[in-house]
């Protein structure tokens, strides 16, 4: 009896919820995968093509994806994919074990955590400003002109070679702050007496860190990892403001393809398409999140 | 929770009261505030904005009706994002008569003729040349009101620097090939391009070609798609074009440098105390960024330009011109005013004489006397070219002349050695869009 | 002797953490440097003339010492960053309020109320948190349109509400989790409905959790450029990111503008982050995984 009213309860507490998660995530992503299927300019693509625009974007859309040598925007993303988690992981390691032996540790915890806060259009302004190959304008050629002999400003957004470097770099700069917090939160729970224990026996600090305090917080980083995965994989609107693709849509990502197709080249169904095959990539971190959650008994 | 739910309710009262009012900056707008207002969209900011928000004053201070004025680089985007949300501005200025035909081939602007004509025949006949007429004009409705125009044949230089050097300003590509050596001999950069926007290099292009293969299969190349991407004509232009970026030290900061600058930084590079380059090639409404940037700086002496260099003389010195059509989305009373305003003669004079960001008029009333220096200069140049091509990657499809072609052209000044492959992705790409 | 020498490696040990400490320091200091200097130099920006940043850099503002505020007079009016400022608080608040609201609703009926195929629900939800947004745009605009929405703020906060539920759920129903069952039988037996029990006894102690997710949400629709620019289908209701996003695209490099322009976006965020901090580790440790 108690359990059937619950039932009925929770349908009507779960309604508003389901009623905004039906139309601002289910009933979106069936329409884009029907618009996927179709052919045509602007917002109503009439023509029914079937998988062809699949087929147009994995082998015949050099700016999307070029395979041999790789490049394209879906490469570009498996660059952001590696180096993103790389970069926001392990700084945000360092900093959570070094500045746990500091005074000043929120201090500097501080610092590192500022740009979590700050959009990021904010962010592409203060990292175009820095990157500007302009000698009064950007700090980093000036600083390098200065320090290194014979260094000539490199314009570090306009290079194609460098650009998605460039890019992660600023993201990174974003990101660590978030990862940073879990990771050093996750330390500090760390018993304490193992590692005492462990000091005793004669491990000095390298070995206390590699095969105790890491293996301890395995769960926390592999967390975050899939964390920062997922949004290197979704990154969009750094790049916009950024380098808007550029140059020669050497920055271009998956997400940017999608934007430029569809907003700019009102190709909808095509668009379309590149958002069905981000999804198709980000499902097994769908899947990975999942069963973590599941074995944590939530 | 009821008094949860009460302080949220008269929360969002107020917010929405407040709104209504900071919205329309209008004191006790109780109409409903769309009726009031006519909202304009353009992609003009800093002195252009100015220039058009003079003549936006008038019409309220003739009319009473207030705007609002929406300015955005990105306009494009912003345009098909409003229009697939259901809710455009009133009138749009567009600077892509490709981009206007297709709204007109989708239905989702109005026609200006009409049987109750929004812009009645006798005062566009009036006022305007049957050239921009026609511009305005998808499957024999008029759609699109031009009401500015530009050149973008203009070739700025400083004319000091030419002194300096012992050269006048070129009339054949020759000529200004010889003054770019020159140039680098007396141990200066020639060029510099504002690459990084990257519409830039299709004007460079566009300016070639029409030099190249003559106005009609310029058309044909934009508009139809009858000439192919991998037309000889084509490879030729891209031949002339390879001589100004190659060797690349004829550019300010090379082909990277070139590539990450932006039109405005790229024409401030030949003007600033220690230039990076001498000439800069980009349309005549560049004067207005040097009058903001370098106040002190006298447009006609200090900076002035020269007509785009003749390649072939068979096809002389075609202007390659832009301008920005007015669309209309809403058809209200208060729409058909200011449509009408900005057809008059009196609107287009505001315009081409403004303090900031004067225009050259498409207007054949305004006569060619009122405009400051450098807008007599580019006004002349436009009425009296021996022939005038409107801008082509705006005459093409999006996907084309606001993405593939700018992609192609960027990748050709990286690697020109690649052109055959590159014009063969281009033409696939165009193939696509002029389904 | 030997205690000498064990004075002595004492001392050598001393010394080799002294170096160690200091490697630490230099370490942290120079990636301390790294993390303030782009937004330093940038607000040192802010306060210089056109003139000024056209003639030599930041760094040496201060020898010149020439600064002026006429930047943020010129952002905030003429190029109307007020009205955006405002803009991007009438979005934020309901855009915080209403997802806490109907998330608190959903998480008490997951945890407290155990129904049928709750768990699986609950994972589906969370299994959102993947989608990406681009996903949803074109037939949310569409969908909008159909309900003749378009234009009015309702669109940007039923977006930053829907967009933000499935964290919500997923943060309000791990902290309801740790709030010992018998406070609710009690309460019941004292005959009090459960939205009684949710919003007197639940939420109250819950209100970390609240400001911690209050927050975050309010960072996230703040900062947001992307649902603005495709949901506000009217100019005058651009939130700031917008104005900045239009400022670079039209001028590109019209750094006092920018500059001031930025730091009139951040200032409220960071006003947020130093008054509430401790709120904030708070909620990120108790896993973040909004994308």
């Amino acid at each position: 009896m108690i359990e059937r009213k619950n039932n009925l309860y929770a349908w009507l507490y779960l309604l508003p919820a389901l009623i905004l998660i039906g139309g601002f995530f289910i009933y979106p992503v069936i329409q884009t995968f029907r618009l996927s299927l179709y052919s045509g300019l602007g917002f109503n693509p009439t023509r029914f093509v079937g998988l062809k625009n699949y087929v147009q974007l994995l082998t015949n859309d050099k700016l999307f994806v070029s395979w041999f040598p790789p490049s394209g925007a879906l490469f570009n993303n498996v660059l952001w994919l590696l180096l993103y988690p790389l970069g926001v992981v392990g700084t945000g390691l360092i900093v959570a074990v070094l500045s746990d032996r500091v005074k000043y540790e929120p201090a500097i915890k501080a610092v590192i955590f500022l740009p979590v806060m700050i959009s990021a259009t904010a962010a592409s302004v203060i990292f175009r400003f820095l990157f500007s190959p302009n000698p009064v304008i950007g700090a980093l050629n000036a600083f390098l002109v200065k320090v290194v002999p014979g260094f000539q400003a490199v314009p570090w957004l306009g290079r194609a070679s460098l650009v998605n470097f460039a890019t992660i770099i600023a993201a990174v700069w974003i990101g660590t702050g978030l990862s940073m917090t879990i990771l050093s939160a996750a330390y500090k729970s760390i018993d304490r007496g193992i590692l005492e224990a462990a000091k005793i026996d004669g491990a000095n600090g390298r070995q206390l860190f590699w095969r105790i305090s890491l293996p301890m917080m395995a769960n926390p980083i592999s967390f975050v990892s899939v964390t920062a995965i997922i949004a290197s994989l979704k990154v969009l609107d750094l790049i916009l403001v950024m380098t808007d693709g550029g140059p020669r849509g050497k920055s271009r990502v998956i997400a940017f393809t999608f934007y430029q197709e569809v907003f700019r080249n009102h190709y909808t169904g095509y668009g379309s398409a590149v958002a069905m095959l981000m999804l198709l990539l980000l499902f097994p971190l769908m899947v990975v999140q999942i069963k973590r959650l599941k074995k944590e008994k939530i | 929770m009821r008094k949860f739910l009460i302080l949220l309710a008269v929360f969002l009262f107020f917010t929405q009261n407040f709104l209504s009012a900071a919205g329309t900056g209008e004191k006790g707008a109780k109409v409903d505030p769309k009726d009031k207002y006519v909202s304009v969209m353009a992609y003009w900011g800093g002195d252009e904005e100015a220039g058009f928000r003079e003549v936006l004053k008038a019409f309220t201070a003739k009319t009473g009706i207030p705007y609002i004025y929406e300015g955005n680089r990105d306009m494009g985007t912003l345009l098909n994002l409003r229009i697939a949300s259901g809710d455009p501005p009133d009138i749009a200025m567009t600077s892509s008569p490709g981009t206007m035909a297709r709204y007109a081939k989708e239905g989702v602007i109005k026609a200006l003729d009409g049987s109750d004509p929004i812009l009645p025949k006798d005062i566009l006949n009036k006022n305007y040349s049957q050239a921009w007429i026609d511009l305005g004009t998808v499957d024999g409705k008029f759609y699109g009101l031009t009401v500015k125009c530009n050149s973008k044949s203009t070739f700025w230089y400083k004319p000091a620097s030419f002194k300096a050097l012992g050269v006048s300003p070129p009339d054949t590509f020759a000529g200004l090939l010889e003054i770019a050596d020159k140039y680098l001999a007396a141990g200066k950069t020639p060029y510099s391009i504002g690459g990084g926007s990257t519409w830039t290099l299709t004007d460079w292009f566009e300016n070639i070609y029409v030099r190249v293969a003559g106005p009609e299969k310029y058309l044909k190349l934009f508009v139809t798609h009858e000439v192919k991407w991998t037309d000889p004509s084509v490879v030729k232009a891209f031949g002339y074009f390879k001589e100004i970026v190659y060797p690349e030290n004829k550019l300010a900061g090379g082909v990277e440098g070139t590539l990450s600058t932006g039109f405005i930084d790229g024409f401030d590079v030949i003007l600033r105390k220690n230039p990076g380059a001498e000439m800069y090639f980009e349309g005549g409404f560049m004067s207005s960024f040097a009058e903001q940037n370098f106040p002190k700086l006298v447009g006609g002496k200090d900076y002035s330009f020269f007509a785009f260099p003749e390649i072939d003389p068979k096809w002389g010195k075609p202007v390659v011109g832009g301008g920005d059509l007015a669309i209309v989305f809403e058809d209200r009373p208060n729409v058909r005013e200011l449509i009408r305003f900005l057809a008059s003669k009196e609107a287009n004079t505001i315009w081409a004489t403004a303090k900031k960001g004067a225009v050259v008029s498409p207007n054949k009333n305004v006569p060619l006397n009122v405009y400051p220096v450098l807008k007599g200069l580019e006004a002349a140049q436009v009425t009296q070219a021996e022939s005038f091509v409107f801008d082509g990657s705006d005459l093409s499809p999006s996907a084309i002349g606001g993405d593939a072609m700018r992609i192609a052209l960027q990748n050709f000044i990286t690697d020109p050695g690649k052109l055959n492959g590159i014009l063969k992705t281009l033409e696939a790409a165009a193939e696509r869009a002029y389904k | 002797m030997s205690s000498i020498i064990i004075v002595k490696k004492k001392e050598a040990h001393k010394v080799r953490s002294i170096l160690k400490q200091s490697y630490t320091h230099a370490f942290l200091f120079f990636l301390g440097l790294i993390w303030i200097i782009p937004s330093f130099g940038l607000f040192v920006t802010s306060w210089r003339s056109r003139a000024e940043i056209a003639a030599s850099g930041w760094w040496t503002a201060f020898v010149r010492g020439k600064f002026t505020v006429s930047n943020y007079a010129e952002v905030l009016l003429a190029q109307g960053f007020l009205h955006n400022f405002i803009n991007s608080i009438i979005i934020t608040i309901p855009s915080v309020i209403l997802p806490i609201m109907i998330a608190g609703f959903a998480a008490y009926a997951f945890e407290c109320l155990k129904f049928k195929g709750g768990n699986a629900l609950f994972l589906a939800i969370i299994a959102l948190l993947v989608i990406p947004l681009q996903t949803t745009w074109v037939p949310v605009l569409r969908m909008y349109r159909f309900l003749s929405l378009s234009g009015s703020w309702l669109t940007i906060w039923l977006a930053h509400t829907a967009y933000g539920l499935p964290f919500a759920i997923f943060l309000l129903r791990n902290f309801f989790a740790d709030i010992p069952k018998d406070l609710f039988s009690s309460a019941k037996i004292d005959g009090c409905s459960d939205p009684g029990i949710l919003f007197r006894i639940v939420m109250p102690i819950s209100t970390p959790a609240i400001a911690s997710l209050g927050i975050f949400q309010f960072v996230w629709t703040w900062n947001d450029l992307m649902n603005a620019l495709v949901f506000l289908a009217d100019p005058k209701k651009y939130p700031l990111t917008v104005a900045i996003q239009n400022l670079l695209g039209q001028y590109g490099s019209e750094w006092h503008l920018l500059s001031a322009g930025a730091f009139i976006a951040m200032f409220i965020p960071l006003l947020v982050f130093f008054s509430l901090q401790r709120f904030f580790v708070k909620g990120i440790t108790a896993g973040s995984i909004k994308g």
